[in-house]
């Protein structure tokens, strides 16, 4: 039961610590964590280390400070279920949390989110889990093959770099303004 | 290189005697109507309007005796066990041989994501029950730059896949850089996984096929190597609006009937229709990337209508390209409205258009060129017929004019004289109406699945009607469009409106007054100046009147409702509806988006299973994040200080590329006290607390 009382914080204000709490239980919720006892029970964890660590950063916002432990803690804890969550430093978190998800480990160990010791189903669920966007590739090239358009293609490159536009528009212009004016001086 | 196809299936005496058959009955048909309009009285003194009117008239003929001639012979195809059926014939099984590995690639953009999972779904638990699931790897390829659509395709995908336990055998890609559009996308597959299969199914985002006429393509490909590709016969399904109805109603009528007159004459030598179709993948890959169009401006050079020219060029490189048109199994949507059908229309043309630098290319075969002439002819037609229209407006004004000052008026001419004219008419009339009689007599026998014989009669008279109405207002938007394509105006090639959310009455006038403004026009001069033809052309007036209530009262829900539950426009797939499409059309409950009523790029941001599921896609075999450039940097302080709104879509697009700075803002977001927050992400946050509640 120890880990369930929430000290006095030390440091910051009650609004302040309220507010972060409903921010952590915000992100919390988003995990879907099949136990509303234990959700509360990792969030009065993850509360009671913010507030200690709070202390020795009085300058900082509550809320910062205890989403910074929530993912240390979480971070954490999904090494120690799976092991290796790759080389890349920002890939932790976000790894663990696909394999978290792809595993439905908040549905079928609710209680052991967050917590040392977590079942060795659960690790080899999560550790079973993979994303595999693609098969091994197997590159091909694609060339288009030559092709000759016939005399359509010829008579349009003619038209359009050998033919002058401007006297055909200007001959088509005046003669129509003839057949016009001889149409209404005839008729 | 790839070894030469085998010999053909067909003899090259019976695809002579077929194709000569075929022409000659349009050559006659076609020379049978300009011989009675030559015979007719009123032609005896020749305008000057005569001799541009006469050509356009033997080509819109000519187009009409085409019709007429592929529903003829398709009808006769109907009634007989057709020798040339490519899936027909098959050895039988062998439980022994395992089927080669084939791809079903379904290119998608900017689509409704959860329908197109639903239709893999339905396709993959149908492929299960033929046993042959094991030989058919899924991939969605996607090109979208909307960032909502991204990140549900992301979502949805992957429980997808862990709902059917289908990691590895159900892919999804993301191109970065989506070149060259549909095309470019099939090649971008063909380049990466290509050489893994023997074959491909290209797919529609709204297609769905039996697991067992995949299997049976499949099959058909193995007995005939020298095949290249088959073509299904997509039926069109699950239309809600009338308007779908309607032509749901009309491609299950008449479809199969011009599918198998398709067959008849250009047996090897079919077509691709993009979609639904089987292709061997190795002579694709090196026979069929599309090359460069010689247009003078390098910006129209792409192909956009790729798929006439890959049937073209398979032919070109001695492999058989089929129509599968015995065979059902394959399904796809159409679209909703009058308006989204138009709009589909405005892309197609463009890209048909395109293809007639291929109309004199060397080296392509005659049913390649017969095929791209169709595709010409069924946009060039429509501004053919406007022209055709207006200067008969014009002519029969003089001719009228010109009866008058004679002392005589048509009226005055003899009957028997007069009668070309009529036989004329009837000639037309009989070659535009019968195709729907051949249509309505094939389906007699199956008359129960289309709700009854009367029914039946009653809904293919009332389509009838209705194509009357629609035929001149599509012959002016198709004009239209021809124009917009030859002056250069720019086709965007959107996302396909596949809801059938209705259309508003403002919006049917928006796009339709000018339709209506020209039909009231054309009435009031046709009255005034032409009297004795308004009649002959109150048809045509009478569309473009209606042009505004038709295209609103065929998409009225309450309407469409009512037109289904009376057993109007029943097609045999709704009678009884296959496995493959139950529930296609319903909310996916096992496939959920977590808080679906936040947009997709908010859910990158800030949903922390969301943000990583998109960022391990984009890690996906990287070692390390780049960092930040400074246009994202600047992108990541104005989403933080001004909201998701601050950007506009194309910018979150981009900005869901970077994992790093996505990240870096996911983290600032949620670390940050609310009195640093902008409302826009208060709110959202405060909607994901109450929907993880809700849940």
């Amino acid at each position: 039961m120890e880990t369930l009382s929430l000290p006095q914080p030390r440091s910051g204000t009650r609004e302040q610590w309220n507010e972060a709490s409903r921010r952590l239980e915000t992100w919390l919720e988003t995990f879907g964590i099949g136990d509303e006892m234990h959700a509360l029970r990792l969030r009065t964890v993850i509360l009671k280390q913010a507030m200690e660590r709070h202390a020795s950063v009085p300058a900082l916002h509550p809320t910062t400070v205890t989403q910074q432990e929530a993912v240390r803690i979480l971070e954490n804890w999904f090494r120690e279920v799976i092991g290796d969550l790759g080389k890349n430093p920002n890939q932790a978190l976000s790894n663990g949390l696909l394999a978290f998800f792809l595993s439905r480990g908040g549905q079928h160990w609710p209680e052991a989110v967050g917590m040392p010791g977590p079942p060795a189903e659960l690790r080899e669920a999560m550790r079973k889990s993979s994303l595999q966007l693609g098969p091994d590739l197997q590159i091909s090239t694609m060339t288009p093959r030559e092709i000759d358009y016939g005399p359509l293609s010829s008579l349009a490159r003619e038209t359009w770099q050998q033919w002058e536009w401007a006297p055909i528009l200007r001959a088509l212009a005046f003669w129509a303004i003839i057949y016009l004016a001889g149409y209404y001086l005839l008729t | 290189m790839s070894p030469p196809p085998p010999p053909s299936l067909v003899s090259v005496e019976a695809l002579a005697f077929r194709r000569t058959l075929f022409m000659l009955c349009i050559v006659i048909l076609t020379c049978s109507g300009l011989a009675l309009l030559l015979l007719s009285p009123v032609n005896n003194v020749l305008f000057w309007l005569d001799y541009f009117i006469l050509p356009i008239f033997a080509i819109l003929l000519l187009q009409i005796a085409t019709g007429f001639t592929l529903a003829f012979f398709g009808f006769f195809e109907l009634l007989r066990k057709d020798r040339y059926n490519i899936m027909a014939d098959l050895p039988p099984p062998d439980p022994s041989t395992e089927l080669p590995g084939t791809a079903i690639i379904v290119p998608v953009y900017n689509e409704d994501i959860r329908r197109v999972a639903r239709g893999i779904e339905n396709m993959w638990l149908s492929l299960q029950r033929t046993g042959h699931a094991s030989n058919f790897d899924f991939y969605i390829l996607s090109d979208s730059n909307n960032p909502d659509c991204w990140v549900d395709e992301e979502n949805t995908w992957l429980h997808l896949c862990r709902h059917l336990n289908a990691f590895g055998r159900i892919f999804y890609r993301k191109r970065e850089i989506p070149v060259d559009k549909k095309s470019g996308n099939v090649a971008d597959f063909c380049q990466r996984w290509g050489k893994r299969y023997r074959y491909m199914v290209v797919m529609d985002a709204d297609s769905v096929m039996k697991g067992e006429t995949l299997v049976r393509m499949v099959r058909a490909m193995e007995a005939h190597p020298q095949v290249g590709l088959i073509q299904t016969v997509p039926r069109s399904v699950l239309g809600r609006s009338l308007f779908r109805r309607i032509l749901q109603f009309t491609s299950s009528l008449c479809g199969t009937l011009f599918s198998a007159g398709c067959n008849f004459w250009q047996l090897s030598g079919g077509s691709y229709w993009g979609h639904n179709a089987i292709i061997r993948t190795a002579p694709f890959i090196e026979h069929c990337d599309l090359p460069d169009l010689p247009d003078p401006d390098p910006k129209k050079r792409h192909i956009l209508s790729h798929d006439t020219v890959e049937a073209a060029l398979m032919r070109r490189a001695g492999y058989e390209v089929w129509l599968a048109w015995r065979d059902d199994g394959s399904y796809e949507e159409g679209p909703p409205t009058f308006t989204d059908m138009l709009i589909r229309d405005r892309r197609w043309c463009e890209g048909n258009l395109q293809h007639i630098w291929f109309l004199f290319a060397r080296r392509i075969h005659f049913a390649s060129r017969m095929h791209i002439w169709f595709g010409l002819m069924a946009y060039l037609s429509s501004p053919l017929w406007f022209t055709f229209l207006i200067l008969s407006g014009f002519n029969s004004y003089y001719k009228q004019r010109f009866f008058m000052l004679s002392s005589i008026t048509e009226r005055t001419l003899p009957g028997p004289l007069y009668k070309p004219l009529l036989l004329l008419m009837v000639l037309t009339l009989a070659m535009l109406f019968i195709p729907k009689l051949l249509g309505w007599l094939a389906a007699l026998p199956r008359a129960k699945q289309y709700g009854g014989v009367l029914r039946l009669t009653f809904c293919m008279l009332v389509e009838v009607v209705f194509s009357a109405l629609m035929a001149p207002v599509m012959m002016l938007f198709h004009s239209a469009f021809v124009l917009q394509c030859l002056l250069g105006l720019k086709v965007n090639w959107g996302a396909q409106n596949r809801t059938d959310s209705g259309l508003s009455l403002l919006g049917c006038v928006k796009t339709y007054w000018w339709v209506t403004a020209l039909g009231a026009v054309s009435t009031w001069a046709c009255w005034t100046l032409l009297p004795e033809y308004f009649w002959w052309f109150s048809p045509i007036l009478i569309s473009w009147l209606a042009a505004i209530p038709l295209a609103w009262i065929t998409t009225l829900p309450g309407l469409s409702a009512w037109a289904k539950k009376a057993g109007l426009f029943v097609i045999p797939e709704e009678h009884r509806v296959p496995e493959e499409l139950q529930n296609l059309d319903e909310e996916p409950p096992h496939l959920p988006l977590p808080c679906p009523e936040l947009p997709g790029f908010v859910r990158a941001v800030l949903h922390p299973q969301t943000h990583a599921i998109h960022v391990s896609f984009l890690r996906q075999g990287k070692t390390a994040d780049l960092p930040p450039g400074r246009e994202t940097e600047e992108r990541a302080r104005q989403l933080f200080n001004g909201g998701p709104e601050a950007l506009p879509k194309k910018d979150q697009y981009q900005f869901l590329w970077d994992p790093a700075a996505l990240s870096a803002l996911h983290e600032k977001i949620w670390q940050s006290p609310q009195q640093d927050l902008h409302p826009a992400w208060k709110n959202y946050l405060n909607q994901l607390l109450l929907s993880g509640q809700k849940s």
